[in-house]
């Protein structure tokens, strides 16, 4: 199922969901696709930040695959941090699916704008969130090619 | 403005029984009253009366009082001056106001420390006396009969003016106490809804967890209690998903712009997706106009009253017809089934919020999308109703005005 990712390691994901019940929902989802995914759970933008730049307590963190990004969060929410991220060199590669409970079209507009790879309403039924955490699955780690931790310290560094 | 010289003046015209005024005088007191008429507030009416109408009575001081609805306190809001300087009211000044303004009748005076006369007039309308205005006159300048005509006069336009401008000042304060308040309600409504959705979705998310990965291994009444939570979650979540979109329609209104409703016609059959394929033998429908409205919320409307047609019907697969016809200023368009009807004496009710006729096991329903139709027409500036009768089928239709119409 993980063809694309190297050696056929579970994927890291990255979830940035203050709700705990969604959380484990999420990652009951998981493991309810058959994914093997390591799932890892931030509260907020700032914890987010401090993650993906493996800054303390955050200094043995995996880089993610995907970042799984809901938007109402407190202290940063999720536009916030995306207009952060993308600004910061080293982490505007990495792939963002907002999933959210909010629709308003002008707001999809504006965080497409932000680069964010794809904006999924969390659906109200169990059962169609199951197939949608399927799909991320199935896309994400499937169908997509992502870049290598590699590929991404390298163009890091030739940037930087 | 010319020199009043008319003391001196011999023309007189009669202009009420008993009343003379000289003509000199009279296009002043017709300048000086319609500059009260005019005033825009209170404020610049107080500001101009002392000036327009000194020329006139030749007094050397204009006090006015004017009482408030909250207070007995009198608050003496002008101090006009004719000839000299202003300055606070005296103790016999306030005195007078105080009383012309308790008795709601006029009083004259003269003080010969001092000297000089008073005069104190009050505002009052047929149900209540609003203040009262005060001249007081130096000993050189004579109250005449004329100079007591002048000033009741002006009093009365005073009154007049001075009414107006405080309901309109009233209705002013009220209307954007209303607003604020419908505001208020609109966001409340659309919060309170959309925070409800967080805790259901946990709960519904839970339970149909449980449902999936238990489902067999408890016993059967275990099962049941289960299955029924679930669907009952369901139902909470279209009525709360049906409210925010009833709150919406205001909370979340966009411009009007032009739209051409064969599109929202198009939308709207889209959105209601399977549920069409899968159950309706026949659509048809009428080329459509092109009018001034809320994209969305027009998708809305078509797609409750399609959603309502195919919806409601009985053991013949139902069809619908979509029509549109200009009559006079207005687009009458009409949604027409082969369903089940409605009884007459509830082709207005329906429209009413949780409204429903029939119970969620004959027909499921929240009772809310024919009252989003409504809003949605309102806002429009149109009306919506039903013609029906049982087992006959139904038509709504909706009014909503012709653009050239609307914008001429």
């Amino acid at each position: 199922m993980t063809a694309n990712l190297e050696q056929s390691r579970p994927a890291e994901i990255l979830l940035a969901e203050d709700n705990e019940d969604d959380v484990l929902l999420t990652r009951e989802g998981f493991k309810m696709a058959g994914l093997p995914v390591n799932l890892h759970n931030v509260k907020n933008g700032v914890d987010c930040l401090s993650y993906l730049r493996r800054e303390s307590p955050y200094e043995d963190a995996a880089t993610p695959d995907l970042i799984i990004l809901d938007l109402k969060m407190p202290v940063m929410g999720g536009r916030e941090f995306l207009a952060e991220m993308i600004e910061d060199e080293k982490l505007r590669h990495l792939p963002v699916v907002v999933l959210t409970t909010a629709h308003d079209r002008e707001e999809i507009m504006r965080l497409y704008r932000m680069r964010v790879n794809s904006y999924i309403r969390k659906p109200l039924h169990f059962d169609e969130f199951l197939r949608v955490i399927e799909q991320i699955g199935q896309y994400w780690f499937t169908v997509v090619a992502l870049p290598t931790t590699e590929d991404a310290q390298r163009s890091g560094v030739i940037r930087g | 403005m010319p020199e009043p010289e008319h003391q001196d003046s011999k023309a007189t015209q009669i202009i009420a029984p008993g009343y003379s005024v000289s003509t000199v005088s009279l296009p002043l007191l017709l300048d000086s009253v319609t500059s009260i008429a005019r005033s825009e507030s209170i404020d610049s009416l107080l500001e101009r009366t002392g000036v327009v109408i000194a020329p006139l009575l030749q007094f050397d001081r204009c006090l006015l009082a004017l009482r408030h609805d909250h207070s007995s306190r009198l608050q003496v809001l002008a101090t006009e001056t004719g000839n000299e300087d202003g300055g606070d009211p005296s103790a016999l000044e306030e005195e007078l106001l105080a009383d012309v303004i308790a008795m709601g009748a006029k009083k004259r005076q003269s003080t010969k420390d001092p000297p000089q006369s008073i005069l104190c007039l009050p505002l009052s309308t047929q149900s209540r006396v609003l203040g009262a205005v005060l001249f007081r006159f130096p000993p050189a300048k004579r109250l005449t009969k004329e100079k007591l005509y002048i000033a009741e006069s002006i009093a009365t336009n005073l009154t007049v003016a001075i009414d107006r401008l405080r309901q309109i000042e009233d209705l002013a304060k009220s209307n954007r106490a209303l607003e604020r308040s419908n505001l208020e309600l609109q966001q409340f409504a659309y919060t309170a809804s959309h925070d409800l959705q967080t805790p259901l979705r946990s709960i519904t998310g839970f339970v149909q967890l449980l449902q999936k990965r238990y489902h067999g291994e408890l016993d059967e009444q275990a099962d049941d209690w289960i299955e029924r939570v679930v669907n009952a979650t369901e139902r909470m979540q279209k009525l709360i998903h049906d409210l925010l979109a009833y709150s919406r329609v205001e909370s979340r209104a966009q411009p009007f712009e032009e739209v051409d409703c064969n599109e929202v016609l198009e939308d709207a059959l889209e959105m209601l997706g399977s549920s069409i394929k899968d159950a309706v033998e026949k659509i048809e429908h009428g080329e459509l106009p092109v009018i001034a409205g809320d994209r969305s919320q027009l998708v809305q409307l078509f797609q409750n009253l399609i959603g309502n047609a195919i919806k409601y019907h009985d053991e013949d697969p139902p069809q619908v017809s979509i029509h549109a016809v200009k009559k006079e200023d207005d687009w009458v368009f009409s949604v027409k089934d082969n369903g089940i009807g409605i009884a007459s004496d509830q082709l207005e009710k329906i429209f009413e919020i949780f409204r429903r006729l029939h119970t969620p096991g004959e027909y499921p329903g929240t009772g809310i999308g024919l009252a989003v139709c409504r809003r949605v027409v309102h806002r429009h500036g149109g009306r919506i109703w039903v013609e029906s009768e049982p087992g006959e089928g139904s038509t709504f239709k909706f009014t909503i005005p012709d653009r050239g119409a609307a914008s001429s």
